[in-house]
């Protein structure tokens, strides 16, 4: 009788342990999200009827509402719209072919909220590191890994993202960079500039990876000056907190 | 066994079928609380299940691989020592049982945010993760109480 208890004590205080260890090591790690994505990729094959049935009653919504067509049409849109902000930027033939692929989000963990999250389309899809990621227009991140069906993506607000950016209304270059806890800033702007409140910031053409002119924010308030330069804090366009469906900008310079 | 990993894939469908709308309700953790009841002499099986069912869920969903494996070998150990703990008459009280598992059900929901210090807030995905949670508990005290009567316990 005793033994049983000793073995039952055992037995929790390891499961415990090991877990608690787990929890502590892991988020984050490679090892970890690798483990992730072939969870995922197991799990898909018995989720496949409730991801039917999900993506009916969606379409059937969607077509009831009218709302696919406008969808369709939102999304011409703002590929002819990203096509005009290059082109008004250079003459280079950014991204021949460019399109759009819409992925639903299916991890944003906790103890990374505001640095990356994975949507359910990978390398399969055409999707590649380094590829724009968007919602409703407004660039929310990049791709930094892509496997063969899930893909992670960096959030603009991640403390390591940092992304060439313009100022649309005085055509000023600075980098955009995140805190890892949902704030954004601009760096590197001149303190003898004065950008103002209200004034929108774009994607640049210096980045390799990202088309120019994608709308990322507005300048919410200037910060506090460092070597001759000013941050500027940055309110996003784009609602991290309602992140279920992005898009990813496909082509591009790779 | 077979019921807790049933459970857990009952809700994995569940939250894919209702991904981005609502949070189900945690199935694997109210047939764990059920188990335990029922094999709260000899619960030394139910760690090792719960701790890769929750594992599995955290690889899954949550990203923090371990933290809900913990709070299901919690929930397991504690429910097991309250149910063992009690007089034999009082084992069979449905309203225990209900107010037990709603508790836990709670708890274990919260349990991420404290966790993980990035409290998600109450949301009321959350407010509606717990009404939905009720009425399972509800229907699992209806079975508790009839498997009790079947049983003359």
């Amino acid at each position: 009788m005793a033994r049983t208890g000793t073995k039952i004590w055992i037995v929790f205080l390891g499961t415990l342990s090991l877990s608690l260890l787990l929890a502590a090591v892991s988020p984050g790690s490679l090892p970890a999200e690798k483990a992730m994505d072939l969870v995922e990729r197991v799990m898909a094959v018995p989720e496949w009827p409730a991801r039917m049935v999900r993506n009916l009653v969606l379409k059937t919504v969607d077509l009831a509402a009218g709302e696919r067509s406008l969808r369709e049409r939102i999304d011409r849109l703002e590929q002819e719209n990203l096509a005009l902000r290059g082109l008004l930027q250079t003459t280079i033939n950014y991204a021949p072919g460019a399109g759009a692929g819409e992925g639903h989000v299916t991890l944003r963990p906790p103890t990374s909220w505001w640095s990356e999250i994975r949507i359910d389309k990978g390398s399969r899809e055409g999707i590649r590191p380094g590829m724009a990621v968007v919602l409703d227009g407004a660039l929310v991140g990049k791709v930094s890994r892509a496997e063969s069906n899930s893909s992670w993506v960096e959030l603009v607000t991640s403390s390591s993202l940092y992304i060439p950016v313009v100022v649309d209304e005085t055509r000023d270059l600075g980098v955009l960079n995140g805190d890892g806890n949902g704030l954004v800033w601009l760096l590197y702007i001149p303190v003898e500039k004065d950008l103002k409140p209200g004034m929108s910031v774009s994607t640049a053409l210096v980045s390799e990876l990202l088309p120019p002119g994608i709308p990322i924010g507005r300048i919410a308030g200037a910060g506090e000056e460092i070597g001759g330069y000013r941050l500027y804090r940055i309110t996003l366009k784009a609602d991290l907190s309602r992140l279920y469906k992005v898009k990813v900008l496909t082509g591009g310079r790779f | 066994m077979g019921i807790l990993w049933l459970s857990l894939l009952a809700r994995d469908l569940l939250q894919v079928a209702f991904s981005g709308t609502v949070l189900v309700p945690d199935l694997a953790l109210l047939a764990l609380v059920w188990l335990s009841v029922f094999r709260c002499e000899e619960p030394g099986s139910l760690f090792i299940h719960a701790f890769w069912v929750g594992l599995l869920w955290d690889l899954r969903w949550t990203g923090v691989p371990g933290m809900t494996s913990a709070s299901y070998v919690l929930v397991t150990a504690v429910t097991a020592w309250v149910w063992s703990s009690l007089p034999p008459g009082r084992r069979t009280n449905p309203v225990l049982f209900f107010f037990w598992s709603s508790a836990a059900h709670a708890l274990t929901s919260v349990f991420p945010a404290v966790f993980t210090s990035k409290g998600l807030g109450l949301s009321s995905s959350l407010a509606t993760q717990q009404g939905m949670a009720i009425a399972c508990v509800l229907g699992l005290t209806a079975l508790y109480i009839r498997y009790r009567r079947s049983h003359h316990e």
